[in-house]
C-alpha cells in the first residue's frame, strides 16, 4: 500500500506542482486540490502510466476516482 | 465606452451543457451589451465539476439498472430521460409522489423500453434531489448580493429543468428582478410557431420575457425599452434588424475560469446555407450570413493569444462556404502563433480534392464534424441531404488520410427508413470504421413545427403525444411521435443495434475528456498523420509537435 500511495502522490505532485500534496486516504482531490475535468484526465493518464494499467470506463467520472482509497480500490481490481 | 446604463444584467447557463468550451452565446451577449453601456456578469454552472458530474452519475446509475440489450445510445438518450426528469422535479409538488415516480417510470419505458423497478426510480429521484440541493447552494451564493436587475438564462433542451429551477429561485427572493429566457431551446420544441411555447409561457409565470432567435438586438431593445410596452415573447424575425457580424465585438469570456475549458469557441457565420428536413437551424437564425475572413482570422488570433489556448471550436452550422478562404488566410499566421481549429462540415466536392484537404490540415484544421445521417441513399434522398454514399466514403478517406479527427452524426429511424435501409447503415459503418474517429447516433425526433419538414410530416403521417396528459403537465410541454414506420420502439431498437455495431467495430462515441483521450489513442494508432491528441494540446502551450503538419508542402 505504501508503494501505491507514493506512486499516486507522485502523479498528483506532477499535476499540481505548486501545491503540497498533504492528503488523507478519503480526502477528495476535487475539494482539497481543486481537481477539475482537465486535471482529472491528467490524473487518469498518470495512473495508467505509473501502474501500467488501463483505467476502465466506470472510473471515468472525477467522483469515481477522487480519493486515495478509491484509487487503491481501482489498483487492487486491475492488478488482481 | 458609453455612460453606464441603469440595468445590471446577470446571464447564466445551467447544467447540463458540455464544458469542453466556454459558453459562447452569453459571452457574445456580454460583449455586445457592454459595448452599449450595460454592466453584465456571466456564469457557467457547467464549469462546476461537482454539479456537472451529476449528469454522469445519473447515467451511470441508470445504466446499472438497464438490461444490456436495451442500452441503445445511453450516453445520449439517458440525458433525454434526465432532462425530462429535471423538469418534472420542479413541478412535483403539484402532483402526488406516486405520479412523479410513475412519470420517471414512463420516461424510462418510452426511451429504453423496459419497466424500471421501484428501487431504480427511488434512487434516480434521490440523485435528482441531491443535484438540486447543491444547485440551490450555488445559486444562493451567487445571487445573495443582489447585484443585478435583470437575470437571463441561455437555455437549451438539456438545461431546461435547472433553468426553470433557477428562474423560480430568483423570482422567489427578488420578485422585482426581470427574468429573461433565451437560447437554442427556441429552435426545437419551443419554436416561435409552436403551441408548446404558448403553453410553457403560460405556466412559467416566473419568467418575464422570452427572447427567440439571435439575441443581441432584441435583448438590447428590451433593456432600452425600460420594459415598457413590449410583448412577453419577442422574436428576432424578419422584421428585426440583424447584427452585422463584421461589427460586433469579440465574445467576452472574462468572467469564466478559462482553465476549466480545454478549448476556445468562436464562429465565422450564422445560420446555414442548406435546408435538411430534420433540422431547425435556418428556422432559428434566418438568412445565412458570414464574417469577412480577415475579421475571423483576427478574432481567432486574438482569442487564442488572450486566453493562452491553442485549439478553438468554430460553431458555424457548416463551414463549407468559408473553409477554403479561411484556410488560405490562416496559412499566413506566423508559426509561433499557430493554433488548431475544429468545425462542422458537410460532405462536399472540395473534400474530394486531397490537395485542398492537406491545405486545411496545414492551416490548422483539427477535427471535422460531419452529418452523415444514414448509410442508405434512399434515406439521404428522403432527407433531401443531397449527398451520395460514394461521396461520403471518398470524403472520409481523404480527411482520415490527412489525420483529421472525423466525428460523425447519424439519425436513426428517419420517417420511411426501412429495415433494409437501416442494414445498409450498419454495413457502411463496418466498411468505413477505420475512417471514423467518432460516431454519435441520434434517434429521430419530431416537433410539430420548427423543423424544415414538420408540416409535411404532420400532413402525411399525423402525430400523437408520447406521454399521457397529466405527465405532459408535469413536463410543461408535450413530446410527440409521428404515426409512421419505423415506430418509436423500433427506432430505439435500431439504436441499440447501431451501438452494438460500433462496439463490434471499436468505433468510440466520446462524451468526456477521458473518453476523448482513449479515442485519440485509437486514432493515432490508425492514422500516421493523426493530429496531436487533445490532452497534448491542452498541456503543450505553443510547443506543439505535429510532424505531418510541418511536412505538408502545398503545390
Amino acid at each position: 500500500m505504501e508503494m501505491e500511495r507514493k506512486g499516486i502522490i507522485e502523479v498528483l505532485a506532477a499535476i499540481f506542482p505548486n501545491q503540497t500534496i498533504d492528503i488523507g486516504d478519503d480526502d477528495s482531490f476535487i475539494d482539497k486540490l481543486g481537481m477539475d475535468s482537465i486535471s482529472f484526465v491528467s490524473y487518469v493518464i498518470g495512473i495508467e502510466s505509473k501502474f501500467d494499467i488501463e483505467v476502465p470506463d466506470e472510473y471515468s467520472l472525477p467522483s469515481k476516482l477522487d480519493t486515495l482509497n478509491k484509487t487503491y480500490d481501482l489498483l487492487g481490481r486491475e492488478r488482481g | 465606452m458609453q455612460k453606464e446604463k441603469p440595468y445590471k444584467v446577470k446571464l447564466s447557463i445551467m447544467p447540463f451543457w458540455s464544458p469542453l468550451t466556454p459558453p459562447m452565446g452569453i459571452a457574445c451577449l456580454k460583449s455586445y451589451l457592454e459595448q452599449n453601456g450595460y454592466s453584465v456578469r456571466t456564469k457557467d454552472y457547467n464549469a462546476i465539476s461537482s454539479l456537472f458530474d451529476f449528469g454522469g452519475r445519473y447515467i451511470a446509475l441508470m445504466k446499472s439498472y438497464t438490461p444490456v440489450d436495451r442500452m441503445g445510445n445511453i450516453a445520449m438518450v439517458g440525458y433525454d430521460v434526465l432532462m425530462a426528469h429535471l423538469i418534472a422535479y420542479n413541478n412535483r409538488d403539484d402532483f402526488s409522489l406516486n405520479d412523479y415516480h410513475e412519470l420517471v417510470r414512463q420516461l424510462i419505458l418510452n426511451n429504453f423500453f423496459y419497466e424500471a423497478t421501484d428501487e431504480a426510480i427511488e434512487n434516480l429521484c434521490e440523485l435528482v434531489e441531491q443535484f438540486y440541493a447543491l444547485l440551490a447552494e450555488y445559486l444562493i451564493n451567487d445571487i445573495k448580493e443582489k447585484d443585478f436587475d435583470v437575470y437571463g438564462i441561455s437555455c437549451y433542451s438539456l438545461t431546461l429543468g435547472p433553468s426553470i429551477f433557477a428562474f423560480k429561485f430568483v423570482k422567489k427572493y427578488f420578485p422585482e428582478v426581470k427574468t429573461v429566457m433565451g437560447g437554442g431551446i427556441f429552435a426545437d420544441q419551443f419554436n416561435s410557431n409552436s403551441l408548446e411555447l404558448e403553453t410553457f409561457a403560460r405556466k412559467a409565470t416566473y419568467i418575464d420575457y422570452f427572447l427567440l432567435g439571435e439575441g443581441e438586438i432584441i435583448l438590447l431593445n428590451l433593456l432600452e425599452s425600460n420594459f415598457k410596452n413590449v410583448p412577453r415573447i419577442i422574436v428576432s424575425d424578419k422584421t428585426v434588424k440583424k447584427v452585422c457580424l463584421d461589427d460586433i465585438p469579440l465574445p467576452d469570456f472574462s468572467d469564466f475560469d478559462m482553465n476549466s475549458y480545454p478549448q476556445l469557441v468562436a464562429y465565422s457565420s450564422r445560420s446555414c446555407p442548406f435546408q435538411c428536413g430534420f433540422c431547425s437551424e435556418t428556422v432559428q437564425w434566418g438568412k445565412y450570413r458570414n464574417k469577412r475572413e480577415e475579421k475571423v482570422v483576427f478574432e481567432l488570433r486574438s482569442l487564442t493569444k488572450k486566453y493562452g489556448k491553442n485549439i478553438i471550436v468554430l460553431t458555424d452550422s457548416l463551414l463549407n462556404p468559408n473553409i477554403d478562404k479561411l484556410a488560405d488566410a490562416l496559412l499566413e499566421v506566423p508559426p509561433e502563433e499557430r493554433f488548431y481549429w475544429d468545425t462542422y462540415l458537410r460532405v462536399c466536392d472540395m473534400a474530394e480534392d486531397m490537395e485542398k484537404v492537406k491545405k486545411w490540415r496545414k492551416a490548422g484544421l483539427y477535427r471535422v464534424r460531419l452529418g452523415i445521417e444514414s448509410g442508405s441513399q434512399h434515406v439521404l434522398d428522403l432527407m433531401d441531404k443531397r449527398i451520395t454514399i460514394e461521396k461520403i466514403k471518398s470524403n472520409l478517406q481523404n480527411l482520415a488520410d490527412a489525420g483529421l479527427k472525423i466525428s460523425t452524426f447519424w439519425v436513426v429511424g428517419f420517417p420511411g427508413e426501412t429495415k433494409e435501409d437501416f442494414h445498409e447503415t450498419l454495413d457502411l459503418l463496418r466498411e468505413i470504421k477505420d475512417n471514423l474517429y467518432e460516431v454519435d447516433p441520434h434517434p429521430f425526433y419530431f416537433y410539430p413545427s420548427g423543423q424544415v419538414d414538420s408540416e409535411s410530416w404532420e400532413k402525411i403521417y399525423g402525430y400523437e403525444s408520447i406521454y399521457e396528459d397529466k405527465y405532459n403537465e408535469m413536463l410543461m410541454c408535450t413530446y410527440y411521435k409521428l404515426n409512421c414506420q419505423p415506430c418509436r420502439e423500433e427506432i430505439y431498437r435500431r439504436l441499440e443495434l447501431f451501438r452494438e455495431r460500433c462496439e463490434e467495430c471499436n468505433i468510440p462515441n466520446p462524451y468526456s475528456l477521458i473518453d476523448i483521450y482513449h479515442a485519440d489513442k485509437r486514432w493515432k494508432k490508425l492514422h500516421k498523420a493523426a493530429v496531436p491528441m487533445l490532452n497534448d494540446l491542452i498541456h503543450s502551450g505553443s510547443a506543439i509537435v505535429d510532424e505531418y503538419r510541418d511536412s505538408i508542402v502545398l503545390r
